[in-house]
């Protein structure tokens, strides 16, 4: 089963996984072939580039799989909640009870990519009022309207102050169409003040003492509302255990990035990156096989670095990808102008840092939310993204705006500035649509010259790694 | 330090600001902004713009995630204060968040040159800012026959003056400001008789507890309060009037028109450029709003 890696097209796979299976492919319940998402409706996978391994069609299978078990969860009757905007804070929360799933209904924004937005729910989000000068993940709205995408949950809780405006008024409309929604405040994490006490976050940076507070009371109603809803108790031990599982997700999680971004050569493309990344957020609806996927694509990734097999031409620029993209096909995109993904802020590195097990634990969460960089200063995000553009090497930095977003507006020109004024590496600031096929050209265009101009004259000598 | 104190939000006291010996100047947007970016929020830059590179203090609010960063883009970082407005109307622990920023805010203000406010002082101030406003709180009087328009939605910026008397000059007339800019924003009358058992506290409640907007949650205090005073006031009609890009007022289109009353929603457009073409826009759309009507 141990073929060299490559990006190999969604044709390609039909072979693939017939190879594959001749050689004795083992598969979990949610395996099976590519093909069968498309016909599915997942039509946007016909048009994007795949690594070959088994590892990576696990994590494919695994991501498209997740309304199944969902499915699967109501009619077990487990509690689903369906936990918005707070990106890997209180999906821990959900994950520490029995019979209790998370799912993150923001991340219907993807669908009008993957399913084209002629067929997916966006006419009704438009009819509820939410037309298209929103964010995309007014797809949201259209897939609770619709009922298709996902069962409706039994609880729906979301965070409220610092966040995006385009989010926050989706939910409120969702709300006021019936689905009920528990609020609780996240508030603008600030500096600690001359004389305030300050408490480390993870992943660096601080807080006063009193916004942790703050956050952990807010996340004591959570905690409530949970006990309520689910009929179980939530305590500190429960809690602490449910820190643990998660933090084992997020430390592989870290081994897969620090390997694949670090090594000489590309181990895993980015497309692939970009989705392991995401099941960290809210574990794809089962979070033991979230930790079991992720330990497949890591093995994986340590053979190719052994073999020093990668992916890409040893040559590819190195680029640090700041915001998640809308359509996916620009990951692609970027490997094919010459690049690699040697980094990225996905607006949620909050829920990849480990959460503290040596404090109480929902002050250990409070951090955890308080690190969002989406809730701080855009200095404090443009700070950090430098600081890792920097200890990844980067050559170039992309700063991927998202339509509609009510934090790309200023945001990008404070961390384009940053970066060009702290790095001195080019930087580009790019828009990608839901579909971004009519701006392809244009897209690619821009993502060449910039690979051009960062390409160094001298053919680079390689740069250290576990490679 | 000029004492100078520049701010937008309604949800900044201005007696608070008097009290600590500085002067509370409530600054409206700039029409036009000069090379905004794009999707960048022209009220929101337009703040920005008119804060200047001076050394009045400035403070920025959290109730819209385009204003709460554009604070970061204005020049001096040390004399803007990021104000947290928390949006949980009916949470206590958010009260209080509410509570501890308007004290935060006294010590900023300290720093930059103001005084502790005396008990006397504070309250000396909150019941003239309380009178002054008694007089803004009454409608003005409604020529028979007119059209009865609401204005909803986010500020209007220097200048947008036009567009009431535009209504007027077409035979219709504001019954109800519901903008930010209006009798929607202003705070419930303060209860004289706690005001010498706490000041702040009575602050917190004519402010945090009774201002409705849009990005507040739940949505109910809003609607509620929009309800009661469409009603009221014997609307005909409604102008929803929001910056470009302003998702927090514009997702209440919906809800607005479910109220039965013809709706017209505009933008205020934004780029120095448009300015002619944005308002020949506005004015045609809200012609066509008082054709509908009358």
């Amino acid at each position: 089963m141990t073929s060299p890696p490559a990006r190999i097209s969604f044709e390609q796979w039909d072979r693939r996984y017939t190879d594959l299976l001749a050689q004795g492919l083992h598969e979990q319940p949610y395996g099976g072939p590519l093909r069968r998402h498309l016909q599915a409706g997942d039509d946007r996978l016909a048009q994007l580039t795949y690594d070959n391994s088994p590892a990576a069609l696990r994590l494919w299978n695994f991501l498209l799989s997740e309304e199944d078990r969902m499915r699967q969860a109501r009619a077990a009757g487990d509690l689903i909640v369906g936990t918005m905007k707070d990106l890997g804070t209180v999906p821990v929360m959900v994950y520490a009870m029995d019979h209790a799933i998370a799912f993150y209904p923001d991340g219907a924004w993807w669908t009008p990519c993957m399913m084209h937005a002629s067929t997916c729910d966006l006419a009704l989000a438009a009819a509820a009022g939410l037309d298209e000068s929103f964010c995309p993940v007014r797809a949201m709205a259209g897939a609770f309207l619709s009922g298709r995408q996902f069962p409706r949950p039994d609880l729906l809780i979301c965070s409220a102050g610092a966040t995006c405006d385009d989010f926050s008024a989706i939910a409120a409309r969702l709300e006021t169409l019936g689905f009920g929604i528990f609020w609780w405040e996240i508030c603008a994490r600030r500096h600690p003040e001359a004389g305030e006490e300050a408490v480390a976050l993870p992943g660096g940076g601080s807080a006063p003492r009193s916004q942790v507070q703050f956050v952990a009371g807010e996340l004591e109603r959570v905690r409530a509302q949970l006990e309520a809803a689910a009929g179980q108790t939530l305590d500190d031990a429960v809690l602490a255990r449910g820190i643990q599982a998660a933090n084992q997700i997020r430390r592989r999680l870290a081994e897969i990035c620090g390997l694949a971004f670090g090594s000489a050569i590309c181990p895993m493309p980015a497309l692939e990156m970009l989705i392991a990344q995401m099941l960290a957020i809210h574990f794809c609806s089962d979070r033991a096989q979230t930790l079991e996927v992720l330990t497949d694509l890591l093995t994986e990734i340590r053979r190719r670095i052994a073999a020093g097999q990668g992916v890409l031409r040893p040559d590819a620029v190195r680029i640090y990808w700041v915001n998640p993209v809308a359509d996916l096909r620009a990951m692609n995109l970027l490997e094919d102008c010459g690049g690699r993904l040697c980094g990225n802020d996905l607006m949620f590195a909050h829920a990849t840092e480990e959460i503290p097990e040596d404090v109480p634990p929902l002050e250990a969460l409070a951090r955890c939310a308080l690190a969002d960089p989406m809730v701080g200063p855009a200095e404090d995000r443009a700070a950090r993204i430098c600081r890792e553009a920097r200890d990844l090497r980067a050559q170039a930095v992309i700063v991927s705006r998202i339509a509609g977003a009510s934090h790309c507006a200023f945001e990008g020109g404070v961390i384009s500035r940053r970066v060009g004024a702290e790095l001195a590496l080019p930087v580009l600031e790019i828009e990608v649509p839901s579909v971004s096929d009519a701006l392809g050209p244009a897209l690619r265009t821009r993502i060449e010259a910039l690979i051009e101009t960062a390409r160094p004259l001298v053919p680079s000598p390689g740069t250290p790694g576990e490679g | 330090m000029s004492g100078r104190v520049l701010y937008s939000s309604p949800f900044v006291p201005p007696e608070w600001i008097e009290a600590h010996g500085q002067t509370p100047v409530r600054v409206l947007s700039l029409p036009t902004v000069a090379a905004a970016g794009a999707g960048v929020c022209p009220i929101a830059a337009g703040f920005a713009q008119a804060a200047g590179n001076g050394d009045d203090t400035v403070i920025v609010t959290t109730t819209c995630d385009q204003m709460r960063r554009a604070g970061e883009t204005i020049d001096g970082p040390e004399r803007v204060f990021l104000m947290n407005v928390p949006s949980l109307w009916a949470n206590p622990a958010s009260r209080e968040l509410y509570r501890q920023e308007l004290l935060r805010l006294g010590r900023f203000l300290v720093g930059r040159g103001g005084r502790s406010p005396d008990p006397d002082g504070l309250v000396r101030a909150m019941i003239e800012h309380d009178d002054r406003r008694a007089s803004q709180r009454a409608f003005p009087p409604v020529a028979p026959g007119a059209a009865r328009i609401a204005l909803v939605g986010g500020p209007l910026r220097v200048g947008d003056e036009w567009i009431i008397r535009m209504l007027e000059s077409r035979g219709a007339c504001l019954a109800l400001d519901a903008t930010e800019t209006g009798q929607r924003t202003m705070p419930t009358p303060f209860e004289r008789a706690r005001l010498d058992v706490d000041p702040v506290g009575e602050l917190v409640r004519a402010y945090f507890d009774t201002i409705p907007d849009a990005f507040r949650r739940p949505l109910s205090m809003l609607h509620q309060y929009l309800s009661v005073a469409l009603d009221q006031r014997r609307i005909q009609a409604i102008v929803l009037i929001r910056g470009i890009w302003c998702d927090l007022w514009h997702a209440q289109l919906p809800w607005l028109r479910q109220s039965g009353r013809p709706v017209a929603e505009v933008d205020l457009g934004g780029s120095a450029s448009g300015a002619a073409c944005d308002a020949a826009r506005i004015r045609t759309r809200i012609e066509a709003l008082l054709e509908a009507i009358q």
